[in-house]
């Protein structure tokens, strides 16, 4: 299926202009040039409106009538005016169609604006003559461009690289049902289940018994509906935190751990203290030691002598003494001996008189010698050990200098590391992650126990199934329905496994291609290894260290993923449409570029493909890969008065 | 792929998925009518049903 022929008649600023996608060579390719406001978006929502009614690269902007402006003037003069959109499709099945939109346009009312007069949808189709409006042309149109699918043909390939970023599981399989036509078993599966039922009321009326384990088994199908649709918005919820938990995840791996970091200052602050009065106390020690080794080396001189003195006296036999001078100077004067009382003779008063002479250090003096010595000597011993005792603690304290200089430097770096960032937003968001993630646990107990109901309800409805048939095999009247009701149940049972192994095959196929697409496609091919799609339908991208890198892609590598998503999608779902993509290389540049120019041409070689580029999109990296292949080239020019764009078809290149 | 060709595969994994000939046929029926769209759905399945049980002995 292709678009033959595009007619817009007062449609914006085509007054009246005609595109003939006629294939002239192998490629089924086009591409439409335009610079910025010739119509390039236009011309891609005329077909959009012509199709669906609308403008989607227009919504929730404020927009000019979509009558051609010089028409609007001729309007103002009272004469109704038409906008008309034609496009022409062909297909190997239906022959060519021809869809037409047409506006009338009333005069200006009192309002101003252009009141539409009527409006038309209709479809001629060429193989028969006959010509379908309206609802019945929406209905054919709907089988060959389904509108819920119609941003998988025509989308703008600026906001193909935030695709993935918004949460599209669910449309994804959504659209895979629709264009892999699975929707056919979803319908024959309603249908069948339909039959089934109707068939086990039929059978309860024969059987009441029946009819109450009917009732009963209806009552556990809502159950079993209830716990699903509880088990379908559960995930859709956990799917949606996981996807912001990946965001976040990403968003934060390019800041620094603040939590840590804060932690880690803390600590390294605590120690700092803790080592400062260390050092403070230790620059006092170092204070006493040196006060008290002035005092020291100041007496050293005396010192010296004290011990000299005593050591002379000790080896003189003085000290330590064996007399008491005073005892015996008493004991002369009152001539008695005071130790014994008898009174002296001359002899003993000689030889006290000698002991006297030759005792020369008093006792009293002697014993303060020996009582100083200990001290004298301590002193000494200090004097001579103080070089170690200052170096030991000259050693502590350079210690201690140094690990508050190493602390200092590690509180700078964590303080530069904070500062650099906003770490009150980067809590927040730590803050946010950690709610998401107790949300997916609790979630996950959520589903957990939601699949447990289901599981023994199904168990349930089982054994009411197997009460039903055993009820029915009682009644031979029942035999026809029963029969039936067992051949749509087997039937039912094959239709939802066959449509169940579809999907995952389609699934798989879809991984490999968009992996095998995107990895020919990106330039840094080397850096990424598998693309992963999950059962959610939700893509990953799996560098060669094994992690997934989805989120920091850059918008062009986004770009890529995503076209290569699309057209895997159209490749293993069997969708046979064009593909219009308006801006699809605005993001990418160099190798990228020339890289999605060779996949252009690749999928044109089976798929129709019309590109809408500006000329500085249209880069030498692209148009000489393209040109060669080229069905036909367009440019849009606008007229002097920017009012009116015709379309040139351009010859040659 | 064309579009046809899904048509194909559904009916393929039908055939796969069952050994009954009586269900893969009666299957494959409703699928190729359901493509095109059916107008009395009801009566026509009725009908399928009742056609292929015959063929199978049920």
């Amino acid at each position: 299926m292709r678009i033959k022929k595009v007619i817009l008649t007062n449609y914006r600023q085509f007054r009246n202009a005609t595109i003939d996608f006629g294939k002239s060579k192998r490629n089924d390719l086009y591409v439409i040039i335009g610079r910025g406001g010739t119509g390039k978006t236009n011309f891609f929502n005329a077909i959009n409106w012509c199709f669906y009614g609308k403008e989607p690269l227009f919504e929730n902007l404020k927009k000019l009538p979509i009558l051609n402006l010089k028409d609007l003037k001729e309007v103002e003069n009272s004469t109704i005016k038409s906008v008309k959109v034609e496009v022409l499709v062909e297909d190997e099945e239906v022959g060519t169609l021809k869809f037409t939109r047409e506006k009338d346009f009333k005069p200006y009312g009192n309002n101003k604006e252009p009141t539409v007069f009527k409006e038309s949808f209709s479809l001629y189709q060429s193989n028969t003559g006959d010509i379908l409006n309206d609802d019945q042309a929406s209905l054919k149109l709907n089988q060959l461009f389904p509108s819920a699918i119609e941003e998988f043909f025509f989308f703008d390939g600026e906001k193909l690289d935030k695709y993935f970023q918004e949460n599209k599981g669910k449309d994804i399989e959504g659209a895979i049902f629709n264009i892999s036509q699975l929707n056919i078993l979803v319908h024959i599966e309603e249908r069948l289940e339909t039959l089934i039922n109707e068939s086990r009321r039929e059978l309860g009326r024969i059987n009441p018994r029946i009819d109450q384990l009917r009732e009963q088994r209806e009552h556990m199908a809502k159950s079993l509906s209830d716990i699903n649709s509880r088990i379908d918005s559960t995930v859709a919820e956990l799917n949606g935190a996981k996807s912001k938990i990946k965001g976040l995840r990403e968003e934060l791996s390019k800041y620094p751990d603040v939590e840590r970091l804060v932690k880690n200052k803390d600590e390294i602050k605590a120690r700092y203290d803790e080592k400062q009065k260390m050092l403070y106390d230790k620059k006092k020690d170092f204070q006493d030691l040196i006060f008290e080794f002035y005092k020291s080396f100041t007496l050293y001189e005396c010192i010296k002598e004290g011990l000299d003195l005593i050591e002379h006296e000790k080896k003189s036999g003085n000290l330590p003494p064996t007399s008491d001078k005073g005892v015996l100077e008493s004991s002369l004067k009152v001539n008695k001996c005071l130790i014994c009382g008898r009174p002296l003779d001359k002899e003993s008063h000689n030889y006290i008189q000698k002991i006297i002479s030759d005792t020369k250090i008093s006792t009293e003096i002697g014993s303060i010698l020996l009582v100083i010595e200990q001290d004298l000597s301590n002193y000494k011993e200090f004097i001579y050990n103080f070089s170690n005792k200052h170096t030991k603690i000259n050693n502590e304290i350079n210690m201690y200098i140094k690990d508050l200089s190493d602390l200092n430097k590690q509180l700078e770096d964590i303080q530069y590391a904070l500062g650099k960032n906003n770490v009150d937003q980067i809590r927040q968001k730590n803050q946010v992650l950690r709610d998401l993630e107790e949300l997916v646990d609790s979630k996950n107990q959520d589903l957990g126990s939601f699949r447990t109901s289901k599981k023994k309800i199904n168990e349930e409805i089982q054994k009411l199934d197997d009460d039903i048939q055993k009820e029915a095999e009682k009644v031979s009247k029942a035999n026809e329905i029963q029969g039936m009701m067992t051949f749509c149940t087997e039937s039912y049972k094959v239709v939802v496994k066959a449509k169940e192994e579809i999907m995952r095959e389609i699934k798989q196929e879809i991984e490999k291609s968009t992996e095998k697409l995107f990895l020919d496609m990106v330039w840094k091919k080397d850096i990424f290894a598998e693309v992963k799609i999950d059962d959610g339908y939700n893509i990953s991208v799996i560098n060669t260290l094994g992690y997934d890198c989805v989120g920091s892609l850059s918008a062009s590598e986004r770009l890529l993923l995503t076209l290569s998503f699309i057209i895997a999608m159209h490749q293993v779902s069997g969708f046979d449409s064009p593909l219009l993509i308006d801006t699809p290389v605005a993001r990418t540049s160099d190798t990228n570029r020339a890289n999605l120019g060779k996949t252009f041409c690749d999928i044109s070689d089976n798929k129709q493909v019309i590109l809408l580029l500006s000329p500085d999109e249209y880069s030498t990296d692209i148009s000489e890969i393209l040109d060669k292949v080229l069905s036909k080239r367009f440019n849009l020019v606008l007229s002097q008065d920017k009012h009116e764009t015709t379309v040139e078809e351009v010859k040659s290149w | 792929m064309k579009k046809r060709d899904n048509l194909e595969r559904i009916v393929e994994k039908i055939y796969d998925t069952t050994e009954n000939n009586e269900i893969s046929e009666f299957l494959k029926e409703l699928v190729l009518a359901e493509a095109k769209s059916i107008g009395q759905w009801k009566e026509f399945y009725i009908r399928k049903v009742k056609e292929y049980m015959k063929k199978g002995g049920y």
